[in-house]
């Protein structure tokens, strides 16, 4: 439901109308139950070697919510191993089609060891009221990398 | 209080009744009971992991209990982790979160920053605990690692 900035103004001898309770109770809805998405990985995925921003997976690690207008969290967390040596890798998060990092993504990291902690929780401000997608986005510039089954990816309205 | 849908459907000339209106009060309060549902331990030392094969209770001030009115709820740590070959899990009511053989959170880089904010969806209502779990090999976790969770 829609956020209405509540009435403070009221004065005395003002008639309460049925929209001004209809906007109470649907403002109370969308704090209650502020617009959710997320996705466990349930096995391990293995990326390839993209010199560009590409999707981790298309189809589970993209989520879209339905918000009030707002500011948004993005989260993600898990273990990342690298395929062979050293490994640079470089992780993102496209919004509506659009990417919200550098030339680097939002983390940057490099897996040197065989399992490496991935972590981000990405705030976004100011985002305009309706659908919005997001999307799990890497690049590397080796062959690639696994991430670990049980990884989280999930957006919240705040 | 316990949380009632919203009525969202009021008609011009319906007449506002006390029923109405107190839950228009104790939806309020249950926002508000929600903000502070909420269990948090930061520790003050460096913690021995206990050396074993499976996952085990990392310390007892990391075994944290909150009570929900049921949905959702988010648990969070960060902290460091030193010496290799490290496996971190959250176990909920007695269930580990996290993959069968390495929970939610496998390392082996020395000295490494380990966060997560898991969020566990659609818990019944009723009182919970998470317990920091771990499954290492003489590994350390730093002082001033924190553990909470939160209903949201």
């Amino acid at each position: 439901m829609a956020w209405t900035t509540p009435k403070t103004d009221w004065e005395t001898g003002a008639l309460i109308a049925a929209s001004d309770m209809n906007e109470v109770g649907e403002n109370l809805a969308t704090l209650k139950n502020p617009a959710t998405a997320v996705y466990t990985t349930t096995e391990e995925i293995t990326v390839l070697h993209a010199p560009e921003f590409t999707d981790v997976d298309g189809d589970n690690l993209n989520l879209s919510i339905t918000t009030a207008g707002g500011d948004v969290l993005v989260h993600l967390h898990g273990t990342g191993r690298r395929r062979s040596g050293d490994t640079d890798c470089d992780f993102d998060i496209d919004v509506d089609g659009n990417r919200q990092g550098g030339d680097k993504g939002i983390l940057s990291t490099r897996l040197y060891s065989y399992y490496h902690d991935l972590s981000f929780t990405h705030l976004i401000q100011n985002l305009s009221a309706g659908n919005h997608t997001f999307k799990l986005q890497y690049k590397t510039q080796r062959d690639g990398i696994r991430l670990l089954g049980g990884a989280q990816f999930w957006v919240r309205e705040i | 209080m316990a949380w009632t849908t919203p009525k969202t459907d009021w008609e011009v000339g319906e007449l506002m009744r006390s029923g109405a209106m107190n839950a228009v009060g104790e939806n309020l309060v249950e926002l508000g009971r929600v903000r502070n549902a909420v269990a948090a331990h930061t520790t003050t030392a460096d913690i021995a992991i206990a050396n074993s094969r499976t996952f085990v209770d990392i310390h007892s001030n990391l075994n944290l209990t909150i009570t929900t009115a049921g949905g959702d709820v988010m648990v969070h740590f960060h902290g460091v982790v030193v010496n290799k070959q490290f496996r971190i899990d959250v176990e909920v009511d007695g269930t580990r979160l996290g993959q069968d053989e390495y929970g939610l959170r496998r390392g082996d880089v020395n000295h490494e920053l380990v966060s997560f904010t898991h969020l566990v969806q659609n818990l019944s209502a009723g009182s919970h605990t998470f317990k920091l779990q771990g499954r290492n090999h003489a590994t350390t976790l730093r002082s001033h690692a924190q553990f909470w969770v939160r209903e949201i």
